[in-house]
């Protein structure tokens, strides 16, 4: 799909335009949204704030770019600031200094579709679950997640290996229950 | 490898993941993308209006210190007038320690007028005493043939004196104002313009020596050791000294106006179009978005209690734009020479008209709400025209600034900031469930904010206190109502003013 007369219209204010692009975009990026916070309101609002910073800086966008991932980026950081700007999240979002984590070398496969396994990544630890979305998910670095966060790159990595271990106890475990409930004929 | 496989397989599913957000967010998001959007033009006109006002400011601030100099100059000064043109004439009073002209020349471009100029080292201690010179006796034959042939001379008063010493000359440069302007085209006094500035000063400085202006620039300068080159024309002098004697009645008289600081009494009465759109007049501003929304049942639903996203056959009427009078008086006091400041007191009613049905005799009760505290309201419908009727008291404060040059019919700008409050209003809000229109005045913003602006044009000519008419405009920034169909909206109106100072002419 071509975006660029969308974009123009939308820099226009049109609203037709403007709903337009947000039905485009909102399905994907509230799905976005949700990989970080703990609830759907809370996905919701940051989708809220992310479209309306997409709708003011749309002219800062430029057209070499691809659309949907410059909307993601803004998705993103709009959620980092929602989860540090919200009490309840800023007190989990903690990350501690700790000894670096060996790297997990169990990979299995996944069988979970897309809603199961975004739920087993917010069911991690706030922390844990921002890191985890910020590497394996938008593919950032650990010195950029460092940068974004305020933490150390040595933090991000421990962190990251913590959550990865962690989530693949929890979809191998998910996996063998499902299992189980078929074999059961459940 | 693998582990990048396994953040491979979640990228991949969670690329996948999509879901459909409620209706809630977009609406959300367009309101608060229109709202920016209204914000940031309210905030183009605050920041036009603090533009406006520090302009004003500064002008202000200028031009009171500029009469104050001209006042304690004038109290020096004045009485000497005559007598220093006289002894100007004879050339022989000015000793040649204090006074050196130099006349830096008239090749018709910028012709340069000596002045008062003092030798070497003693320039600077002298400075004061340079500007009591009397300097007439010191212009040179060249620029006295210029006076005469020019057709208007200004002459100028000092308000700065800088002594600088160079290597080749001492200089006294005098930045100067306009004080006096006059026809000099022929030798008769009655050919004289009537522009005179009110604020003059007589230093006889001034009236030959600081700075005489032709319609080419003349500027006044000191050279070291320069000696007198020339002297004005004796009849160039005995036309001014003459025109001088004649307006000096004229002169005293306008510093006494000057010094005049009295609050002075006037009317004023504004006539034209008043409109309750969501933009000035339903044409610049704020855009229409939030208008139609207000207008839109379901939005009206929403305050009434019942659940959103419900069709409701009845929409309210459209708002017409309806007449709007403002009447009241105002006190004025001038400031500068140009401007006044004025505080009033009005009265302003604004109307608008509406299509509505049938009246009904009885309270409206709703979904288990009173909406209406009158026993009657009205059907939707179109069978009759319903007039609204808002009535302010408000307190204008305003500047009023003369603009341009000219004196016999001036043209002012008047604007500024109106506080006003809303009396009293018949307006009917709408109940989209039932179809009905009711009074509720409490659904109304009584404090109201306003700002306008207008051009005023004199009708008479040399009077005091002339009629001024004008167009007047006027904007509220404060909203008519936070819900219902006045939500998100601003009075406006758009008509022609009169205002009448009174007092003696």
């Amino acid at each position: 799909m071509d975006y660029t007369v969308l974009v123009k219209e939308c820099l226009k204010r049109k609203p037709a335009a403007q709903k337009q692009l947000y039905d485009h975009f909102s399905p994907s990026m509230l799905g976005v949204c949700y990989r970080y916070t703990k609830s759907i309101h809370d996905a919701e609002d940051v989708l809220q704030e992310g479209f309306i910073k997409v709708f003011l800086h749309l002219a800062n966008y430029k057209s070499t770019g691809e659309l949907g991932a410059w909307i993601r980026r803004i998705m993103v950081t709009t959620a980092l600031n929602y989860l540090k700007k919200n009490k309840r999240y800023r007190e989990e979002l903690v990350f501690a200094e700790m000894p670096l984590h060996p790297v997990s070398d169990n990979n299995p496969m996944i069988q979970l579709d897309a809603k199961q396994l975004s739920e087993l990544i917010r069911q991690l630890p706030t922390g844990f679950q921002t890191i985890f979305n910020l590497y394996a998910v938008e593919g950032y670095t650990h010195v950029e997640i460092g940068a974004l966060l305020g933490i150390s790159d040595g933090t991000s990595k421990s962190q990251y290996a913590r959550a990865r271990y962690l989530l693949i106890e929890w979809i191998e475990k998910y996996s063998s229950f499902s299992k189980q409930e078929q074999y059961a004929g459940k | 490898m693998q582990e990048s496989n396994f953040e491979k397989q979640v990228q991949q599913k969670m690329d996948e993941l999509t879901l459909n957000p409620s209706g809630g967010v977009w609406q959300k998001v367009a309101d608060t993308i229109e709202k920016r959007k209204g914000i940031r033009r309210v905030n183009i006109i605050v920041l036009l209006i603090l533009l406006f006002i520090g302009s004003t400011v500064f002008i202000l601030l200028n031009q009171s210190a500029y009469t104050k100099f001209d006042k304690s100059l004038s109290d020096k000064i004045m009485p000497q007038k005559a007598d220093d043109i006289k002894e100007s004439k004879s050339g022989n009073n000015i000793p040649d320690e204090d006074v050196a002209s130099a006349i830096s020349n008239n090749d018709g471009e910028n012709s340069k007028v000596g002045k008062a100029g003092l030798p070497g080292n003693a320039l600077a201690s002298k400075t004061k005493r340079a500007r009591q010179i009397q300097i007439p006796t010191l212009i040179s034959a060249n620029s006295a043939r210029q006076l005469t042939t020019s057709k208007n001379i200004s002459i100028r008063n000092e308000k700065k004196v800088k002594v600088g010493v160079g290597n080749k000359s001492n200089s006294i440069n005098y930045n100067t104002r306009k004080l006096v302007k006059m026809n000099v085209s022929s030798a008769e006094p009655e050919e004289l313009s009537e522009e005179i500035n009110p604020f003059v000063d007589n230093d006889r400085a001034v009236v030959l020596g600081e700075e005489i202006k032709t319609d080419r620039q003349i500027t006044g300068t000191l050279n070291k050791g320069a000696t007198d080159i020339g002297k004005l024309s004796t009849d160039t002098i005995a036309v001014i000294q003459k025109l001088i004697e004649e307006k000096k009645v004229d002169i005293e008289k306008a510093i006494q106006l000057k010094l005049k600081t009295k609050w002075e009494i006037g009317f004023n009465f504004s006539l034209g179009f008043a409109a309750t759109k969501s933009s000035y007049l339903g044409i610049i501003g704020l855009g229409s978005a939030d208008e139609s929304k207000a207008l839109d049942p379901a939005q009206s639903n929403a305050g009434a209690g019942s659940g959103a996203g419900i069709t409701i056959p009845y929409t309210p009427s459209k708002i017409k734009p309806g007449a709007g009078i403002s009447m009241g008086v105002f006190i004025q006091k001038r400031i500068s020479p140009k401007s006044n400041l004025q505080l009033g007191l009005n009265y302003k009613s604004y109307n608008s008209s509406m299509q509505i049905g049938n009246r009904v005799d009885s309270s409206l009760s709703f979904g288990g709400n009173l909406f209406n505290r009158d026993n009657f309201f009205y059907r939707a419908g179109t069978k009759g025209n319903y007039k609204n009727h808002f009535h302010f008291i408000e307190l204008p404060v305003s500047m009023r600034i003369k603009l341009g040059k000219q004196n016999k019919l001036p043209v002012y700008l008047n604007s500024g900031f109106t506080i006003s409050q809303l009396i009293t209003t018949n307006a009917l809000q709408f109940e989209a469930l039932s179809g009905s229109y009711y009074r509720d005045n409490a659904a109304f913003n009584k404090t109201q904010f306003n700002i306008s602006a207008g051009l005023l044009i004199s009708l008479s000519r040399n009077t005091k206190n002339p009629f001024l008419i004008g167009p007047d405009l006027n904007f509220s920034l404060t909203k008519m109502a936070n819900s219902g169909i006045y939500k998100n909206r601003h009075y406006s109106f758009i008509g022609i003013q009169l205002r009448k100072g009174i007092g003696k002419k």
